[in-house]
């Protein structure tokens, strides 16, 4: 009951006028930023970062963590309005999302994904209160190996469960990998495949991908089919808003295990929201009784993988809190805050400043609340925006993305490739290529690479350091079975057809 | 008599007055000044840089606001390019690190470092070697003779290749006649977790990462490798040197750094406005805080300095088996 007691101490922190109007700041800002393309809540949290040096440090970083989950309802709004992911953690909800959106069901979308999002952020907090210290061990034992392990896992069940071509995903996973190894070798510091530019030096940011790729592409494709959106304004009335029974009954599951999913992967190091989003959307797609349906406007597509990327943020502070180890970009920059005033996170924090880390968590649970409230509010408000006439929004899209790929460095080079971006990705959706797997391992990539070489240079070459461990053994082996099952499976079912054709 | 001694103190007076230029007429920036930062918002050098900024800020030392800007890409060579492009600009500085001084020198690149105007090194960030609170090494000797027996059997974890981590661990290795099995990783945070979660025998960190799993009895400092023991908190470690092992390396320096061919009187400024920002409480309380050294260095000091590391960095890159 230490715990209880300690939670009610931090709601008398958190719930203090000064700190909730922070806290409220924090997550109209973190919205805000969540939907814009190209200023994630690392930039937002960076550069709300100076105002804080003068508040007291729990108002301040109740703020900061405003910011940071507010982003992630945030990025759903331009996913599903525009088909613009706002935040790397969106890309799966702007797939199923903005289809949703076209067929009228918007409102439907962005409601399931605030629910959903406020259920998988309280009962995310929850876990992170009562799991923190156990669970932080966990994380560790995922060394280099086991991340590489988990990773495989994650491609291969996008190729396993594709309902695509599956050598044509693979091709786009393998050109993602490709772009993600241009400009600094994350380990060695050396450049490759710059071609002396220096504006390739850095790399090719996977914002400028997605938003080329599902930005412009979109606009690309709805300038040659002409389409219009009539059909969505017809349907635009309050009763249309909100999902129907059978919309929240097929939410129900993926939201539950979106926030499971979520929270663990949160907790592992390196990998975050968007790896979380990725896979609760493979692992929906595969328990779906109507796979088909995914691509096309399948609400578990939104459910699961916005719980997922919510959860997983309250996940990622568990490594933060209790070892002092940022998990994301975000949760680094949080933890340059801490140090400026003078907390350092780790081991010692939860004895040391308990009124600090409880206020914190107290501040969470109000948060959640205050970004439901917002965000559900506001959902007649956003949906509206689809009433502005098609050409209008289809400039605002281009906008949108210009500015987005320009506010990243600041440097006109990024809009010429994240135009470049969008040629490919027009061209990929006329080729019936899944665009998805290229953008998730354009953000992946990187990491596969660094725990890749560090697991084969800890075994100083030696491959089998991949199945040393158990968990690594587990992940390569549901990796093998992932790839391989489907395929067993299709022709296992192709010979039947052909022996009972035979037969007759 | 008294004639001689009137002129001669009109005389001294007059020269000394030549000699001091007068406060008001001394060089002040005239427009906000750009502060250039390599590095994202956010990170390690950028939280310094705002640090600095709102001491200037809060404690008026300036009559004209500076402006913080990242200019990131390239690893650093974007911000380095662009001061070198503002010869003479009295009102560009950037920010400046071991990073910016090593990546020139690895590239190849025609610009380095010791082209921009120098002007101050703030602080020392340590390196030290920690093993797991149960390793079989007690000090620094266990682990060479270890590693003696079994070359390149040692797991070492650290920043990326190129980083103070990796050469600080070059320079160990060729002084310890070693092989030791440096992992990088992409930054100090992944590489503690590395050590944490058992998958190294050992890590080069700066004392602030690992201090409290030093309290909790996770991690175990072996040596720092300085010229002298840490001057606050962890002061029982013993230095390298101590253990028999001449390893140095104060290079992990962060500082600011001009535009190239700066005006003198404005360099001179600057060297002065930036030792008042080290001079006040709140600095001291940031040092104290994230546990770094306190080293400020100014001008043609930190030239000098800056010249020096970069030849250390070449020396050991030329070493064999440094740079794979």
């Amino acid at each position: 009951m230490e715990t209880f007691e300690m939670l009610m101490r931090g709601f008398s922190i958190a719930l203090t006028p000064t700190n909730l109007f922070f806290g409220a700041i924090g997550c109209i800002f973190g919205t805000f930023v969540g939907a814009m393309p190209g200023i994630g809540a690392p930039t937002g949290i960076a550069v709300l970062l100076p105002l804080t040096f003068g508040m007291n440090p729990t108002s301040g970083i109740i703020m900061l963590a405003g910011i940071y989950y507010g982003s992630m309802y945030g990025g759903t709004i331009t996913s599903v309005l525009v088909n613009v992911p706002g935040e790397s953690a969106s890309v799966m909800t702007a797939l199923e999302g903005h289809k949703m959106a076209l067929r009228g069901r918007a409102g439907a979308a962005l409601t399931v994904s605030s629910v959903g999002s406020f259920i998988a952020g309280t009962i995310g907090v929850v876990g992170l209160m009562l799991l923190a210290e156990p669970v932080a061990g966990f994380g560790l034992r995922f060394g280099p190996a086991e991340q590489f392990a988990l990773f495989l896992f994650a491609f291969t069940s996008l190729v396993g469960f594709s309902s695509d071509s599956r050598s044509k995903t693979l091709v786009a996973i393998a050109a993602g990998l490709l772009i993600a190894t241009i400009g600094n070798d994350p380990l060695s510091g050396r450049t490759r495949f710059t071609f002396g530019s220096l504006d390739l030096m850095g790399g090719i940011d996977f914002v400028t991908v997605a938003v080329g790729i599902f930005g412009i592409g979109e606009v690309l494709i709805a300038f040659e089919q002409n389409y219009k959106m009539e059909f969505v304004e017809s349907r635009l009335g309050l009763r249309n808003i909100f999902p129907t029974a059978q919309e929240w009954a097929a939410s129900a599951w993926p939201i539950c295990r979106g926030t499971v999913l979520g929270f663990l992967v949160g907790i592992l190091p390196a990998a975050g929201a968007t790896v979380a989003a990725f896979m609760s959307y493979g692992v929906e797609k595969q328990l779906s009784r109507t796979p088909e349906q995914f691509g096309n406007g399948a609400i578990e597509g939104v459910a699961g993988p916005e719980a997922a990327n919510n959860s997983a943020t309250a996940g990622a502070m568990v490594p933060l809190l209790t070892l002092g180890i940022p998990g994301s970009a975000s949760t680094a920059v949080m933890l340059g805050a801490f140090m400026i005033w003078g907390l350092r996170p780790g081991p010692l924090l939860f004895s040391k400043n308990p009124d600090f880390v409880w206020g914190l968590i107290a501040s969470m649970y109000v948060g959640n609340v205050l970004l439901l409230i917002l965000n559900v509010g506001f959902i007649p408000a956003f949906v509206r925006m689809l009433r502005i006439p098609f050409s209008v929004l289809m400039a605002l899209v281009v906008v949108f993305c210009v500015l987005g790929s320009y506010t990243l460095g600041g440097s006109v080079f990024d809009i010429w490739v994240m135009a470049a971006f969008g040629v490919l990705g027009y061209l990929m959706r006329k080729l019936d290529f899944p665009q998805a797997p290229l953008v998730f391992a354009v953000v992946l990539g990187p990491l596969v690479e660094v725990t890749f070489r560090q697991a084969l240079t800890m075994s100083q070459g030696s491959a089998a350091i991949f199945v040393a461990s158990p968990i690594a053994v587990t992940l390569v082996a549901a990796a093998g079975l992932v790839l391989v099952g489907p395929l067993v499976w299709s022709l296992r079912r192709r010979a039947g057809a052909a022996g009972t054709a035979g037969g007759t | 008599m008294r004639t001689h001694l009137r002129t001669a103190l009109v005389l001294g007076l007059l020269i000394a007055g030549f000699l001091l230029p007068a406060p008001g007429f001394a060089w002040q920036p005239q427009r906000p000044v750009q502060y250039i930062v390599p590095w994202a918002a956010g990170g390690g050098s950028d939280i310094i840089a705002r640090q600095v900024v709102a001491i200037i800020d809060l404690e008026k030392l300036a009559p004209v606001p500076f402006v913080v800007e990242n200019r990131v890409g390239g690893n650093a060579m974007v911000a380095l390019n662009y001061t070198m492009g503002k010869k003479g600009d009295p009102h560009v500085l950037m920010f400046a690190t071991f990073t910016n001084l090593a990546v020139p020198l690895m590239e190849k690149l025609p610009n380095s470092l010791k082209d921009v105007t120098p002007i101050a090194r703030f602080l020392l960030d340590e390196q030290m070697i920690w093993v797991p609170w149960n390793s079989p090494y007690k000090s620094l000797k266990d682990m060479v003779e270890a590693a003696r027996k079994a070359p390149n059997s040692i797991k070492i974890s650290g920043a990326s290749i190129g980083s103070e981590d990796h050469f600080v661990d070059a320079l160990f290795q060729s002084v310890a006649g070693v092989k030791l099995n440096y992992i990088a990783f992409r930054g100090g945070a992944d590489a503690v977790l590395a050590i944490l979660g058992g998958h190294v025998d050992a890590a080069w960190l700066n004392p602030s990462e690992a201090v409290d799993h030093y309290a909790v009895k996770k991690l175990r400092p072996l040596g720092v490798a300085s010229q002298a023991r840490l001057k606050t908190g962890m002061t029982d470690v013993p230095t390298f040197k101590e253990q028999g092992f001449d390893v140095v390396f104060d290079s992990h320096f962060r500082g600011v750094t001009g535009a190239p061919g700066m005006p003198a009187e404005a360099a001179a400024y600057y060297v002065d406005l930036m030792k008042r920002v080290t001079q006040t409480a709140r600095w001291d309380k940031y040092i104290k805080d994230t546990m770094v050294s306190a080293a400020f260095m100014g001008g043609k000091e930190f030239g000098e300095y800056l010249r020096n590391s970069e030849n250390l960095v070449r020396r050991l890159m030329a070493l064999p088996g440094v740079m794979k």
